[in-house]
């Protein structure tokens, strides 16, 4: 990052996955524009999403990759992992096969990225209740049995949206804090898995002296 | 037709009323005209074009009032078919008076200093090639103008003989590189660059081959849209998804979901994937079909057009990924020869994968520009390939995939369910039963790094390519899927496609002019050639135009442009592997058209050039250095 002025004292990568049509760039856009936009381009490749927030008193960029959903792209998108703090799993829950294949997904996010990443788990388009074919229940198991966090979402009524990617970078602060997010590793590189050199780019340089907690 | 009608009074507002009637006019939207008299008293609407027109508007008005018009031409009114059968049809130029600066139309044919198109000239004679080189030249770099003003009507049939017949392809295509065509010629012209006739037809042929060529569309999407298998189905599904989200800001898409524009998209993407089994669907094809779409104006032609561009642009989508792999190895080469210290800032910031440019190569960079602007940018990217008309006729169908029932389009959905089963509670466990390579293979971006020095093991570069994916991929299946990767890339068709019956769809199947050997592109530029081997590459060592970037060279130009234009901004600020990434994702259809265009025909005339030194020295001096 260039040196200079920042209004912010961490970065985290994000990083969203999911099957093609699940609402993955229409989630990051209602998290970042607070606006749903039902005809967004599909992605190839990945897009990106920058918004500020404030944990802990503490302001953080997070820097979201939006990756394209298609099986036959997994290849390419499994580069963009790399470094990831958060890993935003969706699944939309009108459509039983996307949720079929959150194990595919869930294995390239562990492999891919530190064992310290945290991985949510999105049930999206909660809005279309009567269309429903995944319980929560069931994606709540899934969930639990995997250690993932939770939320049923709605990129359309903004439900939940803002609430999983904050609780996603609330947890990511919690291992910094108690110290199983090793700073100092991610940033020289020398992390047991290879697959963060950068890590989640954190730099302790411009604290912010915030007072308060947005949570 | 008409859509409204105004009355008014009003100079200002007139005046703005011609104003903007040029601005549409321009895009061919609407039209005023004014309602007048002619010289038999009939009440006549004479088009409002300049602030002359309004004068005599406000002299010859019909009533105690002006009255205008304004003409929308909606899609279902454009959709009769039209060609130039003959060069006397328009015999007499309308000359445009909307646009000042359109040289006189009756300019004699153009002449070029070359006459051959940029290719064969390369591949043909030097003195060709010396004069292909002449546009060099112009100092054209960094300039935001058009270098020369699109093809005009009466310049296209200049290019046409008596019956019509297509007499220079190359040099159309050599004009077209230079400035584009006319939007309004664009439904006619694009047909040619699209390959989509076979050679040597007359104009009268040529409606009657389209006409021939679009019942047989409209029986293929009957038969094949009829189906109700689970594939079928799941095509339908993905197809849907994406054109209800393909240009949606544009007029033309810019209607509800059931409008008869979106079906027809969806009728063109769905038709070719269930056709064309063994690349289906794939995200991304419909950038590709939206222009030619709009363009057309017409499913049946469009989809024609589809098919003979997805001829050349297939490999890009084939499960292999072997298009998209050289492409990148390609531009990696292009910027260690053009920009070394650039490429080797981004060495430092490991970012030399190039990964940003992903859109940019699948797309061939169509969401790069702005919509008309893309539009400019691919009419002279495709114009800068050798013409490759079809021998006989196009094919709408793989009648060959189809026969060996090669669909892929199953894989990720079986596949998928399958490799579900069993892993539901363990994710610790799902290691073990890894995805197959069902996706665009890509170069790992250390891998190219560690492998570097095998340079006696060029045949393998695929593999040693993917071996070093175990550094970032833990999983030790997947290392092992890594070793294997070569096999499998010759191996894995077996189950899914053609390899086994002579189709060989590895090799970009088709289209000859993208690869005119019919042979892959040289194996010999590994990407695992080391940088310090790179650096002081030369242009002349670059690979051969009919190899380079696939077959699509220019294109590689376009992306190195986008990346020089980008260098400052991203070296001052230190911008690293992230940064970079975004810095791109925010110029998505924002890029300067003219400007890239000018700037990549600058440094592809000195490829070119260099190309050219290389087979003249090919007798006796080494390569040089650029």
């Amino acid at each position: 990052m260039a040196a200079g002025p920042y209004n912010y004292s961490y970065i985290f990568k994000y990083i969203i996955i999911g099957d093609m049509g699940v609402g993955k760039s229409c989630l990051l856009h209602q998290f970042t524009e607070k606006k749903f936009m039902a005809d967004c381009p599909h992605t190839i490749g990945v897009e990106f999403g920058t918004r500020i927030i404030e944990v802990s008193g503490q302001k953080i960029k997070l820097q979201i990759w939006d990756t394209a959903g298609q099986e036959r792209f997994r290849a390419v998108t499994r580069s963009y992992y790399r470094g990831a703090a958060g890993a935003l799993m969706v699944y939309d829950i009108t459509r039983r096969s996307t949720y079929n294949h959150l194990s595919s997904w869930l294995t390239d996010a562990r492999n891919l990225t530190n064992p310290n990443t945290v991985i949510f788990l999105i049930g999206n388009k909660c809005d279309l209740e009567a269309q429903r074919d995944v319980t929560y229940e069931e994606a709540k198991q899934f969930a639990d049995e995997n250690g993932l966090l939770f939320l049923e979402a709605s990129a359309k009524t903004g439900e939940n949206v803002e609430e999983a990617f904050l609780d996603t970078a609330r947890k990511i602060y919690q291992n910094i804090q108690d110290g199983s997010l090793d700073l100092n590793a991610a940033e020289s590189g020398v992390q047991h898995k290879p697959s963060s050199p950068r890590g989640t780019q954190l730099s302790n340089d411009q604290p912010a002296n915030k007072e308060g907690c947005a949570c | 037709m008409v859509k409204k009608e105004q009355s008014e009074n009003s100079t200002s507002m007139s005046d703005k009323l011609v104003k903007s009637g040029r601005t549409f006019q321009k895009h061919g939207d609407f039209t005023i005209s004014y309602l007048s008299h002619d010289s038999e008293g009939q009440e006549v609407w004479l088009s409002l074009l300049s602030d002359w027109d309004l004068d005599a508007a406000f002299i010859s008005s019909s009533h105690p009032y002006l009255r205008l018009r304004v003409d929308a031409r909606p899609f279902e009114d454009a959709l009769d078919d039209w060609d130039i059968i003959s060069s006397k049809d328009t015999p007499e130029p309308v000359p445009h008076p909307v646009v000042p600066n359109v040289p006189n139309n009756r300019q004699k044919p153009p002449t070029q200093p070359f006459r051959r198109s940029l290719f064969s000239s390369v591949q043909t004679t030097l003195t060709k090639m010396t004069q292909v080189l002449s546009f060099n030249d112009t100092k054209e770099e960094e300039d935001e103008k058009p270098m020369k003003p699109a093809l005009s009507d009466t310049e296209f049939h200049s290019f046409l003989d008596e019956s019509g017949r297509l007499i220079r392809p190359e040099d159309l295509r050599l004009r077209i590189y230079h400035g584009g065509v006319d939007p309004a010629l664009r439904k006619v012209v694009w047909r040619h660059l699209l390959n989509v006739y076979p050679a040597g037809m007359g104009g009268k042929e040529r409606m009657d081959y389209m006409k021939r060529k679009a019942n047989e569309y409209l029986k293929l999407k009957a038969k094949f849209l009829a189906q109700d298998t689970e594939e079928a189905q799941f095509v339908k599904n993905m197809v849907k998804k994406d054109v209800l989200r393909t240009d949606r800001t544009l007029d033309f898409f810019a209607v509800p979901d059931e409008h008869p524009n979106i079906t027809a998209l969806s009728n063109i993407l769905t038709t070719f994937a269930l056709t064309h089994p063994d690349v289906s669907y794939c995200q991304g094809m419909s950038d590709f079909a939206s222009p030619l779409l709009v363009t057309m104006r017409d499913e049946a032609q469009a989809y024609v057009c589809f098919c003979a561009l997805m001829n050349r642009i297939k490999p890009n989508f084939m499960l292999d990924g072997e298009a998209m792999t050289h492409k990148f190895q390609h531009l990696t080469e292009l910027m260690h020869c053009v920009a070394p210290e650039f490429t080797e800032y981004l060495y430092k910031q490991q970012a030399e994968d190039l990964f940003f440019c992903y859109r940019w190569m699948l797309l061939e960079l169509k969401r790069e520009f702005a919509y008309y602007d893309a539009l400019r940018m691919l009419e002279v990217m495709w114009s800068s390939l050798p013409p490759s008309p079809p021998q006989k006729d196009l094919e709408l169908i793989d009648n060959v995939a189809l026969m060996a029932n090669l669909s892929i389009a199953r894989y990720p959905y079986n596949e998928a369910d399958r490799r579900q089963k069993g892993r539901r509670s363990s994710s610790s466990s799902n290691q073990s039963n890894s995805p197959k390579s069902r996706e665009h293979r890509m170069p790992n971006r250390r891998g190219r790094r560690r492998a570097s020095s095998n340079s006696d093991k060029e045949d393998g570069n695929h593999n040693s390519m993917v071996d070093g994916r175990g550094s970032r991929m833990p999983s030790k299946d997947m290392e092992s899927k890594s070793t294997n990767r070569t096999t499998q890339q010759i191996t894995h068709g077996s189950s899914s496609s053609a390899h086994s019956n002579g189709k060989s769809s590895l090799v970009p199947n088709g289209p000859k002019a993208a690869i005119p050997n019919g042979e892959l592109p040289s194996p010999a530029r590994s990407p695992m050639v080391f940088k310090k081997q790179l650096n002081g590459l030369s242009m002349s060592s670059l690979p051969p135009p009919d190899k380079f970037g696939y077959g699509n060279p220019f294109m590689l130009f376009l992306c190195l442009t986008i990346l020089l234009q980008h260098q400052d901004i991203i070296m001052r600020e230190q911008m690293d592997y992230n940064d970079i990434a975004m810095h791109f994702d925010k110029h998505v259809r924002k890029h300067n058209v003219n400007k890239v265009l000018n700037k990549a025909r600058t440094l592809f005339a000195e490829y070119l050039k260099a190309q050219l030194q290389k087979s003249a020295s090919s007798n006796g001096s080494g390569p040089n250095q650029c």
